[in-house]
């Protein structure tokens, strides 16, 4: 019977309900525990990703996937404890991010080394914390594919292919690269989310459309990271981004389209979660993306659906 | 003048015999999350002291753990091995190579920001310049030297009232990358600031690692280039021009013969040992054995740290070398090099300003 691993146990698909699928509770590089500037308060920072969390669950949300990987601000124990008492399910991840994010004792490990690494963790599980991961994730740079990420994104595939598990990709710079390299490890690539589709410095149609018709879903996850108050090259305006997924649809590719809000509801080591630098949470997302959508001409019962159908056929474990 | 130890400070007179570079744990950021590597603390907490006591009952005084702040760096650990090992015990600051030992996180800017106004917008924040992390060598100054005169970082965001007594720095074997020169130029700055030493790693950029300390205006009395008796670099003719310079040079692999890109056979060091002896430069050698107490995920030495003194020494005194010479090389120049000249107006001034970069750059912060 297929399963979703939440941080809390095993679930049904059905009950995934309304899902992000590309969020972070915690995010940073790892190294952040080394350098006292960015030290925080534990409590604080869980009573307000409690709160976070909560608001979504207000809103209609069911299911966070967070997609922090290995040493990026994943912490399993953190995540129990907020599903418990928000009632939300979330999701963690094995895997990486880009090769300059991955921890020192990994970069050099063989491709073999990281597969087995990924497999523990979705079917054995995180360190000795007993939470399986529920899916894996990978990334490149804004450059190339590195030949570290390479060996990622075939560990990625070959343990993906042994435990049934769905990836989800950083970054669509070089997403039908990225393809190419699952394909060649035999990955059915309906198992595969390429993410950030809508960066506003990566965003093309024809590329999404041509990942959707290999099988992929492409993952629109932008949504509320605007120029307003986000200086990162990757913010851009929220109707651009609502334009691209207009298109998408009408090129006849709802079943592959994946919608969320990339934020941080901390931010580990840099400044994207401050009041300084302006900050949004996946309960603003469905506050406000029927929204932006319904002014392209997608109704509010297409989101809500694809909220919901869509993660369900990608993240269930076979 | 006094040493900064990790049970307080220590008149530079009491360190007895110092090992000038060793590592209690080693392991690379993210072997927690590893299923192969299989920690035991409670283990490896036993096996350390053990070789902290075998190298107490050769004679040993004194033990320099130069693995930096994130090769496995536990403060409260060491600190109660030295408590009970009675060894004085000199933690480090600083990062080595950058690929295996300064993570992501102070590589700078986690993404690139948009090249418009918004970015000469953000420039104007007060501090934020210094907030991009590696892309600034005053932030990993300050980053050191507070590790130096406040305390080290241990593990569960906690800064430890415990000074490092070192910085540890380095790079790649093959070259110096952007980030290993603003660790480099960032030790050298913080180590001339506190009155410490530098000891370096990876020899095969001894001669770049020591112009780049210079050039951040370290004399070269506070400089130790270490692992010259690395095989891959045996060069008596660069160890005896550092010596000219007035910087000390580490024949600090003693016990590595086999198995390791670095090993060679310990009588070749005699042979160097002997050679910069004869030359004059006794004064200018120190000596260590880079053994591991307790490996995560990286290779182990087969030695312990007594090896110096119980097999090394003799060597040496076979050799030839007289125990004068033997207690300049183990007792003397260490004795110099850890005791901390601290110019306390000069620290003032620096003290002032990280307190106003602390507090500017606490405006951008979040309110938890």
């Amino acid at each position: 019977m297929a399963c979703v691993n939440t941080v809390l146990g095993p679930i049904h698909p059905d009950e995934l309900g309304v899902t992000a699928t590309h969020e972070h509770i915690l995010w940073g590089p790892p190294g952040w525990e080394y350098d006292p500037e960015w030290w925080f308060h534990p409590p604080k920072v869980f009573a307000k990703c409690l709160a976070d969390l909560v608001e979504y669950r207000e809103l209609g949300g069911t299911t966070v996937v967070c997609c922090s990987g290995i040493g990026l601000g994943r912490d399993v124990e953190l995540y129990r404890m907020l599903s418990r008492y928000s009632g939300v399910h979330i999701i963690a991840a094995s895997g990486f991010h880009e090769g300059r994010n991955i921890s020192p004792h990994f970069q050099d490990k063989s491709i073999d080394e990281m597969a087995a690494l990924f497999e523990h963790e979705v079917s054995a599980g995180i360190g000795d914390s007993g939470v399986k991961a529920g899916f894996i994730k990978v990334g490149h740079g804004h450059y190339d594919i590195s030949e570290l990420e390479e060996r990622e994104h075939r560990a990625a595939a070959r343990a993906a292919r042994r435990t049934g598990c769905a990836i989800i990709t950083h970054g669509a710079w070089f997403g039908l690269q990225e393809l190419e390299i699952f394909a060649s490890e035999g990955l059915d690539l309906s198992r595969v989310v390429v993410s950030h589709c809508s960066s506003a410095n990566v965003m093309d149609i024809e590329r999404d459309k041509a990942m959707a018709g290999m099988g992929a879903f492409c993952s629109y996850d932008t949504f509320t990271i605007e120029p307003t108050w986000n200086v990162g090259s990757y913010a851009g305006d929220d109707e651009r981004k609502a334009d691209l997924v207009k298109a998408f649809i009408d090129a006849g590719h709802i079943d592959r389209l994946i919608l969320s809000s990339d934020v941080n509801l901390f931010s580990l080591g840099w400044t994207r979660s401050s009041p300084y630098t302006g900050k949004t949470t996946m309960a603003d997302m469905l506050r406000y993306l029927p929204g932006v959508l319904r002014r392209v001409g997608i109704s509010e019962s297409t989101f809500w659906k694809v909220m919901t159908e869509n993660p369900k056929k990608v993240l269930p474990i076979e | 003048m006094k040493v900064e130890t990790l049970t307080g400070p220590v008149a530079p007179q009491d360190l007895g015999i110092v090992a000038m570079r060793e590592h209690l744990l080693l392991g690379r950021h993210g072997w927690h999350w590893a299923p192969e590597v299989r920690f035991d603390r409670a283990a490896a907490f036993e096996s350390v002291l053990a070789r902290l006591e075998a190298f107490k009952k050769r004679g040993g005084g004194t033990l320099v753990d130069a693995s930096g702040i994130t090769l496995g760096r536990n403060v409260p650990f060491y600190r109660r091995l030295s408590e009970l090992s009675g060894v004085h015990i000199v933690a480090s600051t600083g990062f080595g190579e950058q690929s295996s030992s300064i993570p992501g996180h102070f590589l700078g800017r986690a993404y690139r920001v948009s090249t418009d106004a918004r970015q000469h917008w953000v420039r104007e924040i007060p501090g934020h310049f210094y907030s991009s992390h590696g892309e600034s060598k005053e932030y990993l100054m300050f980053l050191f030297y507070n590790e130096l005169t406040e305390g080290m970082a241990a593990p569960c965001m906690i800064r430890t009232g415990i000074k490092a007594g070192i910085v540890q720095t380095g790079s790649a074997w093959d070259g110096v990358s952007r980030l290993e020169e603003f660790s480099i130029r960032a030790a050298a700055m913080a180590a001339r600031h506190a009155g410490v030493s530098v000891i370096t790693t990876s020899a095969g950029q001894a001669r770049r690692h020591f112009e780049l300390l210079s050039a951040e205006g370290l004399e070269a009395q506070r400089i130790v280039i270490g692992h010259c008796d690395d095989a891959r670099a045996v060069d008596l003719d660069r160890d005896r021009s550092f010596a000219e310079k007035g910087a000390y040079v580490a024949y600090d692999h003693i016990g590595w013969e086999k198995d390791a890109p670095h090993a060679m056979a310990d009588d070749e060091r005699v042979a160097l040992v002997k050679a910069m002896v004869q030359a004059g430069y006794a004064e200018r050698v120190v000596l260590s054995s880079s053994a591991v107490g307790a490996a995560m995920g990286l290779p182990a030495s087969s030695h312990g740290y007594e090896r110096l003194l119980a097999d090394f020494v003799p060597r040496l005194d076979r050799a030839g070398i007289g125990e004068a010479v033997l207690e300049t090389l183990l007792v003397d120049t260490p004795r110099r090099l850890l005791a901390a000249s601290q110019d306390e107006e000069a620290a003032e001034q620096l003290r002032a300003f990280a307190e106003g970069f602390r507090s500017a750059s606490r405006q951008q912060r979040w309110d938890v």
